[in-house]
């Protein structure tokens, strides 16, 4: 008990290290309230001539030698291919293994990946949800089994020890609040808008598309005429737009939930010749890639969080989780990025991290 | 002192282990373990193994109780997949849906207990239905409309595949974050049995099954006959459609099973549920050995095949190799080893033929005496001098004689007749009784009852009356063979020295691949042996039928039975017996015959001796080889490049090898 009052106090701290970010801590999952009323806390006592010295080999005992497990959904994207770098640069700084597993997006590959790895109990698991359901079970198995489990972006029907990425339903809101300023009542336009969404199941579409929905039923002009799945792909955005813009040439917005599938849509739109009518808008953390989406004009305006900074805070958790010796059941933590808006000419050229240089 | 056990009468000297070291072989075994059907999938069995071997040995905790429980669950579900599309391959068509019917089975599963909540065991058959019936549209069209099975399923796959996504439009969401639970539904995706996940054991049990029925039931034959040849099956009365269709049916069920496990375990309605699968179930499938070309391959082969994929593709992920890189590579390893495969396949029974052969140990009495006036049976003597032509052009291929009380005289025919002479000059012929087969040793038994070996057939009795009855058709099977013995192949009696009581008497069996024929010789059954030269007349009218050249000759006693043959035209080849044709000069004479007719010559049997025939002969052919006297002689006639090395010495230039001829000697 006493390593973990330790554990959570530590926790707390290099919790406020995290830029832009407060500890959020929800104990009501956990199984067990872990601190006791009443229990005397002990807290760790590094003071004195050697308190530095023994503040690094706390340190080094819980992060030397570990090994971090990262499961993205498909390598080869801009998006994923960030956060393996960067994670991996900050892994390795730290001295820590970073194993990569990459299911190239089977889903059922993805499945066996996490199966094998809780078999291979590495220190923590780093995991991007194809949908909510399909992991989770393994999840909580994993997290009985004493290993913490980070999701990034993508979240599982089972809450992990941590969740890294945005606040999707404040994505959605946002994107929704920035259509009805060019779509809604007043604007002299169609108020039409199509919806492309990703994987339908997948935690990014449903809580994205919750928000979204919510702001978009704020304005009576704005009217949605399609809502669909083009299961991230970007073919399937296009066509999918293709035939929206038959239905309804007024369209006045469409919107995607990933920059990546959503430049799909521009060929489209050029197709139809309706480049000046049609607002295009996703959400994305491509870097570089969507810098280039925002400059040629494939897409409007992209609402991006800083995708190599979520990978460095994605490692910063999971120091944080290992140093704390707690059990990952001890934690439900929500590190939530940072959004910022990009459009042609408008954007901090930070954002723009070129993974192949 | 002499210690050994009897055997037949005789002393078998150094007993059982003596007799294994002489009977056991190396090569037998492996030559019989080839010949096994089992060993047909030992490629892709070995490379299952080897794979499970390797990634337990390179992966930590991989040959953990919990890593294979939970894999072998994940394991299961491509299980039914890979079953439903190997029932398709074997009946000879494809099922391209069955990817499709599995996220269909899953979307319905999840519907229907999410949504209508309906109890558990409705839920399955509901599923299984959904799956069964998309089964029936591809039989029906595929069976009844004989539309190509590669199109159908490949338009059912698509339209199915929109069916589940409009589905998913509505329902997917709701359902990810549905919440219904009952014991029921979770022990059928998570349960244990023993420790044995669910869906594995129910994978088992259906495996068992349809290797069962596949193997051994009727509907079974029919589908796998319907897969080799369909004009076949169909001229054999088999209900081509309806088993066709069936089959398909069959095929959706077992798809439905897997997408119901699948969604029982993890309630995910993902858009890529069963995409691709069926690439990997028919890779997986012909992998294991199942033809593509249909009527070859078994439900445990496909398993196999099934646990490969399983096995490679997890381990390629674990090993980190970036996805592309796994798809090429386990594309790679899948080509290499059906390439591997395809040799085995081809070169197994090659091998098989290379490498057998069957060595037995006989340990016989000492030999007789044989010298003239030594007053043994084998003594040498001129008794036949005044012999009697008895039946003479009325019999053909009378293996065995043998005299009743009365003085008759029995013989066999090649025909399966048994013959019987009687009268002050065995004048009188009648037909004794009709067995079949190929007559060979008789005796007597107590009751007067004649006891026939029937060659390919068994032991046969015949009443004094000429009824025929069956003493016995096998063998006992010897223990410690693969091959089952206990059928006849070749049967004499081994007892003639004594009128045998019928519980006295042996039967011997010998290996028919021992003989290796060169020409593809017509055993012919002439019209009745007794009209004169009847069987050259029968076999003059089956060469006229025949494209295939018809030899003769090997039963031709003396010059006058071939000329008839010859007059008639009755063969292409001929190939004389040195010793039935009456010897050397009979035989060059035969051979001069033959040129006259420009038939070419090939010999029979005695090939130390007819080798030098052959080269002094005007039409040479073959000379047939059969290593019967190389156990008895110094040396051996040599072999090069297929040809016989006459040897130089004196006479036919053979010497026996007298030691040899000691430990043969007949007393």
């Amino acid at each position: 008990m006493n390593t973990l009052l330790s554990a959570r106090a530590l926790c707390a701290a290099a919790m406020l290290l995290l830029a832009g970010c407060g500890p959020a801590i929800d104990y009501g999952n956990t199984p067990t309230a872990p601190v006791a009323s009443g229990a005397a806390i002990q807290p760790l006592d590094f003071s004195g001539p050697e308190g530095s010295s023994k503040l690094r080999e706390h340190a080094e005992a819980a992060l030397t030698g570990k090994t971090i497990a990262w499961v993205p959904q498909a390598m080869g994207l801009p998006l994923t291919e960030i956060w393996t770098r960067v994670m991996r640069e900050e892994a390795t700084a730290r001295g820590m293994k970073f194993e990569l597993r990459d299911p190239n997006w089977n889903a059922t590959a993805g499945l066996q990946a996490v199966s094998s790895l809780i078999g291979e109990r590495p220190a923590l698991m780093v995991i991007h949800n194809p949908n909510v359901q399909i992991y989770a079970s393994e999840l909580k198995r994993a997290e009985e089994a004493g290993i913490p489990v980070i999701t990034v972006n993508m979240v599982s029907n089972y809450k992990t020890a941590a969740y890294v990425g945005p606040e999707w339903q404040q994505v959605g809101r946002m994107l929704g609040e920035e259509i009805i300023r060019q779509c809604g009542s007043g604007t002299g336009t169609s108020g039409k808008v199509s919806i492309i969404q990703g994987e339908l199941t997948s935690g990014v579409s449903i809580e994205q598309m919750q928000g979204l929905s919510a702001a978009l039923a704020a304005d009576k002009g704005i009217q949605v005429v399609s809502t669909q799945a083009a299961n991230w792909d970007a073919t399937k955005a296009h066509d999918i737009t293709a035939t929206v813009l038959q239905q309804h040439p007024d369209l006045c917005a469409t919107v995607g939930f990933w920059s990546t599938m959503t430049a799909g849509v521009h060929e489209a739109i050029k197709a139809a010749g309706k480049l000046e009518q049609v607002k295009v808008y996703a959400s994305g953390g491509e870097g570089k890639v969507d810098c280039q989406h925002v400059d040629s004009g494939q897409i409007t305006k992209v609402l991006s969080y800083n995708s190599p900074d979520q990978a460095k805070a994605v490692i910063q958790v999971a120091s944080v989780l290992l140093q704390s010796g707690a059990p990952p059941q001890a934690f439900r933590i929500a590190n939530y990025s940072t959004l910022h808006w990009m459009e042609k000419g408008h954007y901090d050229p930070a954002l723009c991290y070129d993974w192949l240089r | 002192m002499k210690t050994g056990v009897r055997y037949n009468g005789a002393l078998l000297h150094g007993g059982l282990l003596r007799r294994l070291y002489h009977r056991w072989s190396l090569k037998l075994f492996f030559s019989e373990l080839l010949a096994k059907r089992w060993m047909e999938p030992v490629i892709p069995f070995l490379l299952m193994l080897a794979l499970i071997a390797y990634f337990a040995a390179v992966t930590p905790h991989y040959a953990s109780i919990a890593n294979a429980t939970q894999l072998s669950r994940q394991f299961a579900e491509m299980g039914f997949v890979v079953m439903a599309m190997a029932v398709v391959l074997i009946s000879g068509g494809i099922d391209l849906s069955v990817g499709s019917v599995f996220a269909f089975a899953n979307l319905t599963a999840l519907a229907l207990f999410h949504i209508f909540h309906l109890p558990v065991p409705v839920v399955i058959v509901g599923t299984l239905a959904a799956g069964a019936g998309v089964g029936l549209i591809n039989g029906l069209l595929i069976g009844y409309l004989k539309a190509r099975p590669f199109l159908t399923t490949l338009v059912t796959l698509i339209i199915l595949r929109a069916v589940v996504d409009l589905l998913a439009q509505r329902y997917a969401v709701p359902l990810a974050m549905g919440g219904n639970l009952t014991l029921a539904w979770s022990f059928l995706g998570n349960g244990r049995i023993y420790g044995i996940p669910s869906n594995l054991l129910v994978l088992g049990l259906v495996g068992g099954l349809g290797h069962f029925m596949l193997s051994r039931s009727r509907p079974g034959w029919h589908l796998t006959a319907l897969g080799s040849s369909r004009k076949a099956a169909r001229h054999a009365g088999i209900a081509v459609e309806r088993t066709l269709c069936l089959t398909y049916v069959t095929s959706g069920l077992l798809a439905a099973l897997g997408g119901l496990f699948y969604a029982a375990r993890l309630s995910s309605t993902g858009s890529d549920t069963g995409v691709g699968w069926e690439v990997n179930a028919l890779t997986a499938a012909v992998l294991g050995g199942v033809s593509l070309a249909g009527g070859r391959g078994t439900i445990a082969r496909a398993m196999i095949g099934a646990v490969i994929v399983f096995v490679l593709v997890n381990g390629m992920v674990r090993t980190g190799l970036p996805g592309a890189l796994t798809s090429t590579a386990l594309g790679a390893i899948l080509l290499l080893a059906v390439g591997i495969d395809v040799k085995w396949a081809k070169n197994r029974l090659k091998t098989l033929q290379k490498i057998y052969l069957n060595p037995t140990v006989v340990e016989l009495p000492p030999p007789p005496a044989t010298a003239r006036g030594s007053g043994t049976p084998y003594a040498e003597n001129d008794r036949l001098r005044e012999s009697l032509e008895i039946g003479l052009d009325q019999v053909e291929g009378p293996e065995d004689v043998i005299l009743d009380r009365e003085d008759r005289l029995y013989c066999g025919t090649r025909d399966g007749l048994i013959l019987r002479f009687s009268g002050p000059r065995f004048e009188q012929r009648e037909v004794f009784a009709r067995i079949g087969g190929r007559p060979l040793g008789m005796a007597f038994d107590a009751d007067g009852n004649l006891i026939v070996c029937v060659g390919g057939m068994g032991l046969y009795g015949v009443t004094p009356a000429g009824e025929v009855y069956t003493l016995t058709d096998q063998t006992n099977r010897s223990w410690f063979k693969l091959n089952d013995d206990a059928r006849l192949r070749h049967a004499f009696l081994a007892t003639l020295s004594r009128p045998p009581a019928a519980a006295e008497t042996a039967v011997a069996e010998f290996d028919a691949r021992q003989v290796d024929d060169f020409v593809i010789r017509v055993r012919i059954v002439g019209e009745g042996s007794g009209a004169g030269g009847a069987p050259a007349a029968g076999h003059a009218r089956v060469a006229a039928a025949l494209r295939t050249p018809v030899q003769l000759g090997e039963n031709w006693f003396g010059l006058r039975e071939m000329g008839r043959a010859l007059d008639l035209a009755a063969c292409d080849l001929v190939m004389p017996d040195i010793m039935k044709i009456g010897g050397v000069s009979a035989f060059r004479e035969a051979a001069a015959l033959a040129s006259l007719h420009s038939l070419p010559v090939s010999s029979h049997l005695f090939h130390e001796v007819t080798a030098h025939l052959m080269t002094v002969i005007q039409t040479p052919h073959y000379l047939e080889v059969m290593e019967l006297a190389a156990a008895v002689l110094q040396t051996p006639m040599r072999f090069e490049d297929g040809h016989a090395v006459l040897p130089s010495g004196p006479g036919n230039g053979l010497a026996w090898d007298p030691a040899a001829v000691a430990r043969y000697r007949l007393n």
